[in-house]
């Protein structure tokens, strides 16, 4: 099609912000207009604008959410900041910062945003939801559920408030309590949607984390045959199926909850370890979902587990180094991987300088530094936290931290770098007996070979000192077997 | 004492101050008193043409031609008319004319550099530009249009750097400069809405739709709602099939320049999505009235009378479309709904003709090769991988497909998020977002480099559908199989129709460009939706008369369909007839529709109507009807379904067309054969004599639930089982053909 136009007019619309009331306004109101129909992406441009223009709490309150909506908290940590530099810390700016905490992992520091939003204002709903949520990131289970029974009990019908609390029952094991508010929740047809799936999803996870596996695929059956197919309910059915040691039935679960929710990496590790494909090492998502969930219990669970690893590094130690201890002390440790913390409490005795232990999990951290043993904690991924250290370690310890890396070689290296010349890697793998390196376990865990440990310890210019099996800990009644190793660079 | 200002200085003061609607009378009141009338004409002239009201500004500009024979501005604005009507030649010729009498106009050089440049002669066009920036060295539109003809990213930069060229600048921008440069650009000025909106068209270009969308809103906003801007964003919007959001663009950048036919037509079309029917066909006139009969503008036109139940006028208005592919396929999409050329072997004509028009590329070699015997990827292409009738009809039978021999792969040409979309998701191995702005070609280029075995085409000609695109061979078979399953594709690599012996009897192998794929028992497998609500006791038996109703489009409804419906309302004086569908919540549709029905003898009283409602309630609407009412010669398909679903039984009439026979096969494959008619007496007389029946009506409407559950329509492992065998035999055929040397899948 032919199209004739004029010139185009003589005078353009001006450029400058400044010069132009209302600009701000109308990108603001338009940016928020998307916000509430659920087009975070499509606000986000005229929100950063906005912002800049207006340079007023609403602006950044208004930029805050849609970046939190779309996944970035750290962003929307920022615009909290700045929505808190013009106007102070109001209760929907300390919410906003609080809810981006709270995703971030720091559920300390999101506690204290939504202890003091609710301070100011009692009876904002956000506010004491985000207060719930955050006492239940901190373990407070119970003055979790009383902030969050209380916001319930106003307002029956405020179906999120009903979710959370379910959740936090899941979470401090009020089980009974948990099935009969879903269940009455479900009664209610009026629930529909997403978060009909989510309370389907809830009943489910309900059952599996009482333990009764079962009764969690039955509900995670019937939900799907309720709400369709949903990654949450799949995935529930596959984790009870592997609980019931049914791991060929888990992996189609797992697979379709990795297709209908492909960016979550912790369902892309199971569905991989499923079968679907092999990846190098577990997704860090992965492994924070598990140990944040798991932090709370981790200690007793592993030493429950008559987890051996913490004394066998001592013990490693103590032969490498005769005299440890008493006449001689590791200059500093570098605790990869570090959890809880329970190396560190097994080995600060002999140290006689700095332990530093890095973990992806902040739930992990917080216990690790309740013990006052670690004079640095670092949340980051082991590869980054060593890319980004500058210290030379006399001693690096990888408590069963392998289990989670499939091919070695990169992080060894790195570990290399890191170590003195007459520093000591010593670690635990799981043992793998067969010709390849590694593999992955329907259990989500990899295990090593002794010719790769061998093979990745070369590569990365190590030289092992140590190389034998040691029993770990015990797997349903069953010790498993593991690799006790010790290295130093090669000479 | 001031007198009086003469009516023609206060209209060029009115349009002086942009006001020209309120030049309008003044400059009439010229006219009629005889005041300077060769002026007031050619200003009045100019005034309706920038008002886009091309047809009534024709006749004064002529005048003025000829009142004013040394003034080159009424014959450039003729020029630039005739322009945006498409006739090259009279453009051509009063541009020339204008620069006959005024050898310096500056604007008909740069009409002529545009007409030489649309068609495609870029030299020619440059000379002209050349010329005028002679005349005119620092005017934006002649360095824009240089920029552009001569290929120029750095003139475009400095255009943009220097606040110049609009949207148009814009657009080159978009595709000469990397988007890596419009990012930085962009974000160095943050409040230019220029780079923002060249940013923007770069973003869509390159498939990152909601951040393109958003950079445009950012930058319409920052125009301070600028009509180019308006009308820049109101097209993405609407191509993106956000019609509501669309709309009050579109009309404000109308409002506010005459637009151009494409902005128009696609104002037009959003209105015929949002069911604004009536005001669609007036903006789709008026664009004809201005802008000339343009295929565009006579397809959506022919689309809106069809939407609203006239037929037989569409099909009138609907361009014969020669060997233009496009508008073959406008009118397959039309001629399906019409009495008599809905019929198969009329259908069989244009399809074939549609055919003729496509390319025919030679089939490439297939690199998994030709073993007839191992797993096969089967690809599914489809923009309504959801709640939609291709979800409801086809989405039980492809989940039930064998893992072990068959590889699902979705080719989705729209992301949709629903219950099915996540059902669909669970059982693809392999999910593909394709972009819909790819042509065919690559379309086609996206899907074989998977390399599937068997593409299955879920779109037809229908609107979003690709089916075209397959011409280009995406895989060694090709089969059709429901979505907008009307009639033979005419698509000449489309290899198979996956049809069955009710759909498609022995004999119809004439009417269809493919080879006939027939299944056992039904060519689809309905799925119900989870949330139908239970179905009602029979309404007639509590009221004493018969209820009978039709939730199909009023595109179904021809004259044919409403006289039978009076006949049978006739029969049965206390019986009533219930229509529920979009086009009746728009009121003059319904007027219309009123007036039709009336003079095809329905009892109007007797008629109730509704338009839409959520799925949820239109089925729950089915408890009120007894009986439902297919429509002829386009047939129920989902809407068959659903009535008898909702325990209605269907009376249908059997056609010739694929679209004819649907309720035919859905009722013979769940035992109710005999509720099809072969003429219109026996539709008549089945509707009538459901009122002596009412007790096995209510036992049947008690059943039917249970009926269509234990029958191969919903029966989804027997029809998986049917379908991979299909599906198997169609590629041991191809694998026999490859191994004689044949090119082509039959």
């Amino acid at each position: 099609m032919i199209t004739l136009h004029s010139p185009p007019p003589a005078q353009s619309p001006p450029l400058a912000a400044s010069a132009r009331p209302g600009l701000g306004a109308r990108l603001l109101a338009e940016g928020e207009r998307l916000l509430a129909a659920h087009r975070p992406a499509e606000a986000l441009p005229l929100l950063q604008t906005a912002a800049q223009a207006l340079a007023d709490g609403p602006a950044w309150l208004a930029l805050g959410e849609a970046l939190l909506q779309l996944n970035d908290p750290a962003a929307a940590l920022e615009a909290a900041g700045a929505a808190r530099a013009v106007e102070g810390g109001t209760p929907a700016v300390l919410v906003l910062a609080g809810r981006a905490l709270g995703r971030l992992g720091r559920p300390q520091e999101a506690l204290a945003e939504a202890a003091e939003a609710v301070l100011i204002d009692r009876h904002a709903p956000a506010a004491r939801l985000l207060l719930g949520e955050a006492l239940q990131g901190c373990g407070r289970y119970d003055e979790a559920l009383a902030v969050l029974g209380e916001v319930w009990r106003e307002a029956p019908g405020n179906i999120e408030a009903a979710l959370r609390l379910a959740e936090a029952l899941i979470h401090a094991g009020s089980h009974d309590a948990a099935a009969e508010l879903l269940a009455h929740m479900l009664d209610n047809t009026a629930l529909a949607g997403h978060a009909r799936a989510r309370a389907l999803a809830m009943r489910a996870q309900n059952a599996l984390r009482r333990g009764n596996h079962a009764a969690a695929l039955e509900a995670a059956l019937a939900g799907l045959e309720e709400a369709g197919a949903h990654a949450a309910l799949h995935s529930i059915a596959g984790h009870a199926l592997i609980e019931m040691q049914r791991y060929a039935d888990a992996g189609p679960h797992l697979r379709i909850a990795h297709r209908l929710a492909p960016d979550d990496g912790y369902l892309a590790h199971l569905a991989a370890s499923a079968g679907a494909h092999l990846p190098e090492r577990a997704d860090a998502q992965y492994i924070r979902h598990v140990f944040d969930g798991y932090a709370p219990r981790f200690e007793a669970a592993l030493l429950s587990l008559g987890y051996r690893a913490p004394g066998l590094i001592l013990r490693q130690f103590e032969a490498l180094l005769p005299g440890l201890g008493s006449e001689c002390k590791l200059r500093n440790l570098l605790d990869l991987g570090c959890g809880t913390g329970l190396v560190g409490l097994v080995l600060h005795d002999v140290v006689a300088g700095t332990i530093k232990g890095v973990d992806l999990s902040a739930g992990m951290l917080d216990a690790a530094r309740a013990k006052g043993i670690y004079q640095q904690l670092q949340q980051a991924e082991i590869d980054a936290a060593l890319s980004a250290d500058q210290e030379q370690w006399h001693a690096i310890v990888a408590a069963d931290v392998f289990i989670y890396f499939g091919a070695l070689e990169a992080t060894l290296a790195a570990i290399g770098r890191r170590l003195a010349p007459d520093g000591w890697l010593v670690f635990t793998t799981e043992a793998l007996d067969g010709p390849q390196a590694w593999d992955l376990t329907a259990s989500g865990r990899f295990r090593h070979s002794e010719a790769g440990l061998l093979q990745a310890l070369a590569t990365a210019g190590l030289e092992p000192v140590v190389l034998r099996r040691e029993a770990l800990r015990r797997e349903s009644k069953v010790m498993l077997d593991g690799f006790m190793v010790a290295a130093r660079r090669a000479q | 004492m001031n007198l009086p200002l003469a009516p023609f200085r206060l209209a060029l003061n009115a349009l002086a101050s942009g006001q020209t609607e309120a030049a309008l009378p003044l400059l009439h009141q010229c006219l009629d008193r005889g005041e300077d009338v060769a002026l007031a004409g050619l200003n009045l002239g100019i005034a309706l043409t920038n008002l886009g009201r091309l047809a009534e500004a024709g006749p004064h500009l002529q005048a003025a031609c000829m009142a004013l024979p040394h003034l080159a501005e009424p014959r450039f604005r003729l020029g630039q008319i005739a322009g945006l009507q498409q006739r090259i030649a009279a453009a051509h010729a009063f541009f020339q004319a204008a620069l006959t009498v005024e050898p310096d106009h500056v604007m008909s050089m740069a009409g002529l550099a545009m007409l030489e440049e649309a068609q495609g002669n870029a030299d020619a066009a440059l000379q002209w530009v050349a010329r005028a920036m002679l005349l005119a060295p620092t005017e934006a539109g002649l360095l824009l249009m240089h920029a552009r003809l001569s290929g120029d990213a750095a003139s475009c930069r400095a255009l943009l750097a220097r606040g110049l060229g609009g949207v148009e600048a814009a657009k080159l921008a978009s595709k000469w400069l990397e988007l890596a440069e419009l990012r930085h650009a962009a974000s160095a000025a943050p409040m230019d809405w220029r780079w923002q909106a060249a940013l923007g068209l770069a973003q869509l270009a390159a498939d990152e739709a909601e951040a393109g969308l958003a950079t445009l809103r950012l930058a319409c906003i920052l125009a301070d709602e600028a009509p180019e801007m308006q009308a820049l964003l109101g097209l993405q919007l609407a191509e993106q099939r956000r019609h509501a959001e669309a709309e009050p663009l579109l009309a404000a950048a109308i409002a506010a320049s005459h637009g151009n036919a494409e902005l128009r037509a696609s104002h037009a079309f959003t209105l015929l999505r949002l069911d604004r029917l009536a005001e669609a066909r007036l903006a789709f006139e008026a664009a004809i009235a201005d802008f000339g009969p343009q295929p565009i503008l006579l397809c959506n036109l022919a689309l809106t009378l069809s939407s609203q139940g006239l037929q037989e006028e569409a099909l009138r208005i609907s361009p014969e479309g020669g060997d233009s592919a496009d508008i073959l396929v406008c009118r397959m999409g039309i001629q399906p709904y019409h009495p008599i050329e809905g019929s198969a072997a009329a259908l069989h004509r244009t399809a074939s003709r549609l055919g003729a028009a496509l390319p025919r590329p030679v089939a490439a070699p297939h690199p998994p090769g030709f073993e007839p015997e191992r797993r096969l990827r089967v690809g599914f292409l489809s923009g309504r991988f959801g709640h939609h009738p291709v979800g409801w009809l086809t989405l039980s039978a492809i989940e039930a497909l064998p893992a072990a021999e068959i590889e699902v792969a979705c080719y989705s040409l729209k992301p949709m998020d629903d219950a099915l979309s996540r059902r669909f998701h669970a059982r693809a191995d392999l999910w593909r977002e394709l972009s819909p702005r790819l042509d065919d070609a690559e379309l086609a280029a996206s899907i074989r480099a998977d390399h599937p075995d068997i593409v299955v085409d879920l779109g037809g000609h229908g609107e979003g559908g690709r089916v075209s695109a397959l011409a280009h061979r995406a895989a060694p078979v090709q089969i059709k199989w429901v979505g907008a399953q009307s009639a033979t594709t005419g698509v000449p690599a489309m290899d198979w129709m996956l049809t069955d012996a009710w759909e498609t009897p022995p004999g119809s192998e004439a009417d269809y460009t493919e080879a006939l794929l027939r299944m056992p028992d039904g060519y689809a497998c309905y799925t119900p939706p989870p949330w139908a609500p239970p179905v009602g006791s029979l309404p007639a038996q509590g009221r004493g008369h018969i209820t009978f109703g039709c939730f199909n489009n009023l595109s179904k409804i021809t004259p044919e369909v409403l006289a039978a419906w009076g006949r049978i309302l006739t029969s049965l004086p206390r019986a009533r007839l219930i229509l529920r569908t979009h086009a009746l919540s728009d009121a003059p549709t319904r007027s219309l529709f009123i007036t039709r029905a009336a003079a095809a003898g329905i009892p109007v009283e007797r008629l109730e109507l509704h338009g839409p409602s959520p799925h949820e309630a239109l089925l729950a609407a089915y408890n009120d009807i007894a009986i439902a009412l297919d429509p002829f010669p386009y047939a129920g398909g989902l809407t068959a379904c659903e009535a008898l679903w909702m325990g209605a039984p269907l009376v249908a009439m059997a056609g010739s067309s694929f679209a004819g026979r649907h309720a035919v096969s859905h009722l013979n494959n769940i035992g109710l054969g005999n509720w099809v008619a072969e003429d219109v007496e026996g539709y008549v007389a089945r509707a009538v004599a459901a009122e002596h029946e009412l007790p096995a009506l209510a036992e049947l409407r008690a059943g039917m639930r249970a009926r269509m559950a234990a029958s191969p329509l919903m029966d989804a492992p027997r029809f998986a089982a049917n379908f991979t065998a299909a599906l198997r035999h169609a590629w041991r055929l191809r694998c026999a053909q490859a191994q004689s040397g044949a090119g082509s899948a039959r």
